[in-house]
């Protein structure tokens, strides 16, 4: 499920913005737990989803997200 | 989007936690089901003078898988009908899907694991279908659960 490849900034963007995981889990209709493995780098998520994190959070898909290195 | 913002979440996790411990007592009391069974047809029970605790294992796991069995099929469906759709989307997210998928594979390599060995037994000892499959069917059903329940719980953890 992992991918060591992948980064995100989806921790310090939510906690910028206030929101709780179960808000933002909220907001794009997942689980806390999806955010909580995704925030851990446990899961990646698809596509879909990390463009719906990235308009929950009023961001680009790719300041969200980003490759290890970059 | 006009959705209602009602709080969804205690709900997902209460039933998301719920689902995960139910199927971890089905997972172990079938396995322990399928022990006594064996331990029975085997003769192991009656040769080491254990059959009275051997039968009451196998009545108590037996309760311990089908009645949490018959309530998810039951009240567990009642309960998934009346979900709102945001509740019901959030229980079987992409994670739940992948949980899911990862545990049907770990079920399929301890299957494939167990034929082996059994298969590597049945070489040196006489080995009975009417054995081997007890072990088979509490192996392919019994990981694939243990599998999810454990998935879903590391999903719960701070990293």
């Amino acid at each position: 499920m992992a991918d060591a490849g992948l980064r995100n900034r989806l921790k310090d963007v939510r906690a910028k913005l206030g929101l709780t995981q179960a808000e933002l889990a909220e907001r794009v209709s997942v689980s806390r737990k999806t955010i909580n493995t995704v925030e851990n780098g446990v899961f990646v998520p698809s596509t879909i989803l990390a463009l719906r994190l990235a308009k929950a959070l009023g961001m680009k898909v790719e300041e969200l997200f980003f490759l290890d290195g970059k | 989007m006009s959705v209602e913002r009602d709080n969804i979440g205690p709900e997902v996790e209460r039933l998301s936690r719920w689902r995960r411990r139910i199927l971890f007592v089905i997972g172990v009391g079938y396995i322990i089901w399928w022990a006594g069974v064996l331990a029975s047809i085997t003769g192991v029970a009656d040769a080491f003078a254990i059959a009275g605790v051997v039968n009451i294992i196998r009545i108590v796991s037996f309760v311990a898988w089908a009645v949490p069995l018959a309530l998810l099929f039951t009240v567990g469906r009642r309960i998934g009908l009346r979900l709102r759709p945001r509740v019901r989307a959030a229980l079987e997210d992409e994670l739940t899907r992948a949980n899911r998928s990862v545990a049907f594979q770990t079920g399929y390599w301890a299957l494939l694991v167990t034929v082996c060995v059994l298969f590597a037994i049945s070489q040196f000892e006489e080995a009975s279908l009417k054995a081997a499959l007890p072990i088979l069917i509490a192996v392919g059903v019994s990981v694939p659960l243990l599998r999810f329940a454990m998935l879903e719980r590391n999903g719960d953890r701070d990293g």
